[in-house]
């Protein structure tokens, strides 16, 4: 079945095409979900608890969005990324990340050095207070209010410095290195 | 025109960078808005393109497929808006009393559909979370009851201990006040599954216009 036909099948809600999906895309959900949270139990949960939730509302996808598998992914992410979150206040980590955190660039752990030139070389080419922020939102997981106030900046800087950022990248990146993972 | 939508929230929707409420907005919006949902699925293929040079791919547990297949065949999509399930099925089932003439076959109804209703909500505690809280009385007569709330879906599950309550369940959400329908008597108590609110976190028992009780998500 192709991913078009998946997505047909999705749209339409045809009771088999969350297992169908699921099935298709699982290393994708399971990996992005595992590498937010760093563990298999929460990851698991998270997947589950994500797809049912998107399950649950018929409007939830639709083809001008895009491929189902880009769409549940981001949609697996923003999940894992909600629930480290609710974590770290839970356990007031938040407080630590933002004020004892050093002012330096994530370290990017890519075996590939292709794949690692590309997106060093995307990222290099952005003024460097939108890559910051955007370091800071992809890699930590940083909230957009959480980065302003650890920044010093106003929050409606900061918003806009990431979405221009994202724009850039966008363009930067081949688009064919999405279908990889 | 995409400064009319949703602005900037596109793109810090698709990084994951807004706080969950602001998500669940943008999240709306884009089920209404083609023009937004497109933006937004670009907006998200680079996230994909990210995510497909810095996520290392690992095989997903078997038994997390088996979890998934299992829930995908309780969940219960949220429609519009939701007719309430015991409410509907008993006013059919009373028209076809009227109908047939045979008035026996109303209670048979009502109890069948209580039970799908019950089923349901059954299966979604049994394989979701979920947390529980006591309606706190207003008035000293309320019957003793209690909310099981489901995360993701938010389902809701309503226990009355009492059948004598001709009560209804109000929801009370920033958009306003929601009547999710009347607990249907089952034995010793009434119940009621609403399958998907995210958007409700506290809920009323009501007798017409009197406040019994209410209840808070924690």
């Amino acid at each position: 079945m192709t991913d078009d036909e998946l997505a047909s099948k999705f749209v339409a809600r045809r009771p088999e095409a969350l297992e169908e999906a699921y099935r298709a895309y699982a290393p994708a959900l399971y990996s992005v979900a595992r590498h937010v949270l760093g563990n298999d139990a929460d990851a698991q949960d998270c997947v589950h608890d994500a797809l049912l939730r998107i399950w649950s509302r018929p409007g939830a996808y639709r083809p001008e969005r895009g491929s189902l598998r880009t769409f549940l992914s981001v949609c697996v992410r923003n999940e894992a990324i909600g629930r480290k979150r609710e974590a770290a206040r839970h356990f007031h980590i938040e407080q630590r990340l933002a004020i004892s955190e050093p002012e330096q660039p994530y370290e990017i752990e890519i075996a590939d050095p292709v794949d690692r030139a590309r997106l060093t070389g995307a990222l290099a080419a952005l003024p460097g207070e939108q890559r910051q922020a955007l370091e800071l939102a992809y890699f930590r997981y940083l909230s957009h209010t959480q980065i302003a106030e650890k920044l010093g900046v106003p929050l409606g800087t900061i918003k806009s410095r990431l979405a221009m950022g994202l724009r850039k990248l966008q363009h930067a990146l081949p688009a064919q290195s999405a279908a990889t993972l | 025109m995409k400064d009319q939508h949703m602005g900037e929230s596109i793109e810090l929707y698709a990084l994951g960078a807004l706080d969950r409420d602001e998500a669940r907005g943008v999240e709306a919006h884009a089920e209404e808005c083609a023009e937004c949902s497109a933006l937004l699925g670009a907006a998200e293929r680079t996230i994909a393109s990210l995510d497909a040079l810095t996520v290392p791919m690992l095989e997903a547990p078997p038994e997390l497929g088996q979890r998934i297949a299992a829930s995908a065949r309780v969940v219960v999509p949220l429609r519009p808006r939701r007719p309430n399930v015991a409410r509907w099925s008993a006013l059919a089932a009373g028209l076809l009393v009227a109908a047939v003439g045979v008035t026996g076959t109303r209670e048979i109804a009502n109890d069948r559909s209580t039970i799908a209703a019950d089923d349901q909500a059954f299966a979604s505690i049994a394989v979701s979370h979920f947390t529980h809280t006591t309606f706190t009385k207003s008035v000293p007569q309320a019957p003793t009851a209690k909310v099981l709330w489901g995360k993701s879906p938010h389902w809701l599950y309503v226990i009355v201990d009492s059948t004598a309550c001709n009560c209804d369940v109000v929801a009370l959400t920033p958009a306003g006040e929601r009547d999710l329908g009347t607990p249907a008597a089952r034995g010793n108590t009434a119940t009621l599954f609403v399958p998907d609110e995210p958007s409700v976190n506290q809920v009323e028992l009501r007798s017409g216009s009197v406040v019994l009780s209410t209840a808070r998500r924690p």
